[in-house]
């Protein structure tokens, strides 16, 4: 049971397919996420399954029985809908608006009972409201009247909870606050769907993802998996980081704009290590150049960010001294670029060999040079070291 | 600490007891006041009389009959009246979710004034007394159900578009009234209709009272049973379908029977101006926006505002007439700007 889902559903508006085939669900316990770009669907979808909109084919299902076959009362016992916003110039009181939520519990003369008010400070004390019970609604905040809309969705106790970018009009930590109850909702058996705009938030509160591109569905299942560089180019066309956050253990997307102009399709070799090659990574790929790194220490912060950008990279195991054999593999890596680069790395004993790749072969220093005492990398090299946007211009 | 708001059951009775005495003062005021007046006691007793409660304050046989068959039926007329067109609005208003609907928005009264004009016209309106509320209500009626039409035939069935195509029949509708008061055949019925326009309730009799009170008073009860649904609709469609409401077919439950309860009153006054629009607002500036409270309050708000507005109409500047549709808008106008100024300093409303 509270289990909703969407079943290849399909919506056509004026001979433009909005929604092409898209099946999704969630079940008791989970938190799903609809994130995708604008006007991709992702609140048309989440209406069909509130029953709000009739899908042009497929349909949505609530416990397997077909949301449209539902009355708008059973509905509502089961499932609750939070939209995007709501316009209200009328000024009931937020205890008023919260009791709201128990419509579908009531009868048409019965009269609000105690466990009807229960359930209304309840859902107020759950969302931080109850302060707000007596003031006109009109008077409130954007953030506390979606809170308040908040409670009402929670007073009416449904199973099956979906939200419309609920935390939009919310400073930071209401947004926490308000996906920290959904969650822990969902703990208790409710089943929620969102959609959602910050890839990070969602990643961090949700079970799993949808992610939407085109009318379609591009991927779904854990954050991690879901928030891929290379989906987030597919549906967004951005270039992106992936990387764990340290402090929250979950997938952290950065994005990058794709500059149009000045793309640049060569293949470039980063010789990084040290942490130094980051912001250069950052910019090479943005250009939609194909870059390969290395060879660094497997846990060097440079490895983790190529790797977060889904560049190759070629690592050997820490506390060793630099293998001949990667040394070798290297030399073939640097052979197949068109242009090597390489960041202020400072030299130990463990990487000195560095210094045999730059033999013979035509290496550009990137700067600016840190100040250090260190040996770097780039004091190898004969040529004055220069910061990257002045190397790909000549 | 926060607590729930002063229950609604008890501002619900305070409320609803405070209009009632002041509607039953109006009664005895109006049926007391007039080119002849008549002593309070008299009056009183006479009422008394009326509802089954003997006493022993000597009445004249003259009395008698100028307060039971003139004044009390024209009273009563005036209430039912004017509580049909403060639910209406009340309604109106909650469906439309726009403050300045008013119950003649789907063109019930434009309906109605074609029906009653035409009647005056084509010189109908002798045939039978009962012919010229009946011309307005089956117009009302008529009126209604093409604007319902043409709205369920439109691609986007709102409560935007109906708003928008209420707006094109009634003008379609003036331009016809407009075009027969123009070319009416002589003086007599001119004036007839534009009497009919500004609304009255001139010689009203029992006979009117038995014909309006039926459908408005089960009009409004239905209307009630609603109070909770209209305020969910306040939150917009979504909110109000995902809470348990069938929006379209509430919506449309809730259109039909305040047509019919406005086509009824306005068949037995004419068009009477400004009630359906500033009795629902001064009630909700003073009570809040609730249904539950708002409905009654203001079909008790709308029968004494209307009974007072008429007999103010009957006793000022004599003998010179003024109809209770231009003392309803004199009156309500400046009392509905105080409110609005009131409610701003409160900050109670918008």
């Amino acid at each position: 049971m509270n289990r909703i889902a969407a079943q290849a559903v399909s919506l056509e508006i004026a001979g433009r397919l909005i929604l092409d085939a898209v099946s999704m669900e969630s079940g008791p316990g989970r938190f799903t996420g609809i994130i995708g770009p604008n006007g991709v669907g992702k609140s048309t979808l989440l209406r069909i399954m509130a029953g709000l909109l009739s899908p042009t084919r497929g349909e949505a299902l609530l416990n397997g029985s077909p949301v449209s076959r539902l009355g708008a009362r059973a509905l509502a016992r089961e499932l609750a809908y939070l939209p995007q916003e709501t316009q209200i110039d009328f000024a009931f009181p937020a205890w008023e608006v919260v009791m709201m939520g128990r419509h579908p519990h009531l009868g048409r003369f019965s009269v609000e009972g105690r466990r009807d008010e229960e359930a209304v400070r309840r859902a107020m004390e759950l969302t931080g409201t109850l302060h707000l019970a007596e003031q006109p609604v009109t008077t409130l905040s954007g953030g506390e009247r979606q809170m308040t809309f908040l409670a009402k969705t929670l007073a009416q106790e449904p199973n099956v909870l979906l939200l419309d970018e609920p935390i939009s009009a919310l400073d930071l930590n209401h947004q926490l606050r308000a996906l920290n109850l959904i969650r822990s909702l969902c703990r208790e058996g409710m089943a929620a769907i969102a959609v959602l705009h910050d890839l990070n938030l969602a990643a961090r509160y949700c079970d799993e993802l949808v992610l939407l591109a085109r009318g379609r569905v591009l991927a779904m299942g854990s954050p991690r998996a879901v928030l891929t560089p290379a989906n987030l180019k597919e549906a967004y066309g951005v270039t992106a980081m992936v990387r764990t956050d340290p402090l929250t253990g979950c997938p952290h997307v950065v994005a990058f704009d794709d500059p149009s102009e000045s793309r640049d399709d060569r293949r470039f070799h980063v010789l990084a290590g040290g942490g130094t090659a980051g912001p250069t990574l950052a910019q090479l790929v943005r250009r939609g150049a194909s870059v390969t790194v290395g060879p660094v220490e497997e846990r060097d912060p440079d490895a983790q960010l190529a790797r977060a950008l889904g560049l190759p990279v070629l690592t050997y195991p820490p506390f060793h001294h630099l293998p001949d054999g990667i040394l070798q593999e290297a030399g073939e890596w640097l052979n197949r670029a068109d242009l090597i680069l390489a960041a202020p790395v400072p030299l130990g004993p463990a990487n000195a060999a560095l210094e045999r790749l730059l033999k013979g072969r035509q290496v550009l220093p990137l700067g600016p040079r840190p100040q250090t005492q260190a040996l770097l990398l780039t004091d190898l090299l004969p040529q004055k070291p220069a910061n990257l946007e002045h190397i790909l211009a000549s | 600490m926060p607590t729930r708001p002063t229950p609604l059951t008890r501002r619900l009775f305070a409320a609803l007891l405070l209009l009632f005495f002041v509607l039953i003062g109006a009664i005895v005021v109006s049926a007391a006041l007039g080119p002849v007046s008549i002593p309070w006691d008299h009056t009183a007793a006479i009422l008394l009389k009326r509802v089954g409660i003997a006493t022993s304050i000597p009445i004249t046989e003259r009395e008698l009959l100028m307060v039971d068959q003139i004044r009390l039926p024209r009273i009563l007329v005036g209430g039912l009246v004017g509580a049909a067109l403060g639910v209406s609005g009340v309604v109106m208003q909650a469906l439309f979710r726009n403050p300045l609907a008013e119950p003649g928005v789907v063109g019930v009264s434009s309906g109605a004034a074609l029906g009653a004009v035409g009647a005056i016209y084509f010189g109908l309106a002798g045939v039978s007394r009962w012919f010229m509320p009946a011309a307005a209500f089956v117009g009302a009626m008529f009126a209604v159900i093409i604007v319902f039409l043409v709205w369920t035939r439109s691609r986007r069935s709102g409560a935007g578009t109906l708003l928008l195509v209420g707006i094109g029949i009634n003008s379609f509708l003036s331009a016809v009234i407009s075009l027969m008061v123009a070319n009416a055949p002589n003086e007599h019925e001119l004036r007839g209709i534009i009497y009919w326009l500004q609304g009255g309730l001139e010689a009203r009799t029992w006979e009117h009272v038995h014909l309006v009170a039926g459908p408005i008073l089960l009009g409004c009860l239905l209307l009630m049973a609603f109070a909770r649904d209209l305020n969910m609709l306040l939150l917009g469609d979504d909110h109000a379908r995902t809470s348990g409401i069938d929006v379209a077919r509430t919506r449309g439950a809730l259109l039909a029977i305040a047509s019919v309860v406005t086509g009824a009153a306005v068949a037995v006054s004419g068009i009477i101006g400004f009630v359906g629009l500033v009795i629902p607002h001064s009630i909700r500036l003073v009570a809040g926006p609730d249904h539950r409270l708002l409905l009654p309050a203001s079909a008790l708000g709308g029968a004494a505002f209307l009974i007072i507005a008429d007999t103010v109409s009957r006793l000022a500047w004599n003998p010179i007439t003024i109809q209770v549709g231009v003392v309803t808008s004199l009156i309500g106008a400046p009392f509905f700007l105080y409110l609005v100024l009131r409610g701003d300093r409160k900050g109670a409303t918008r």
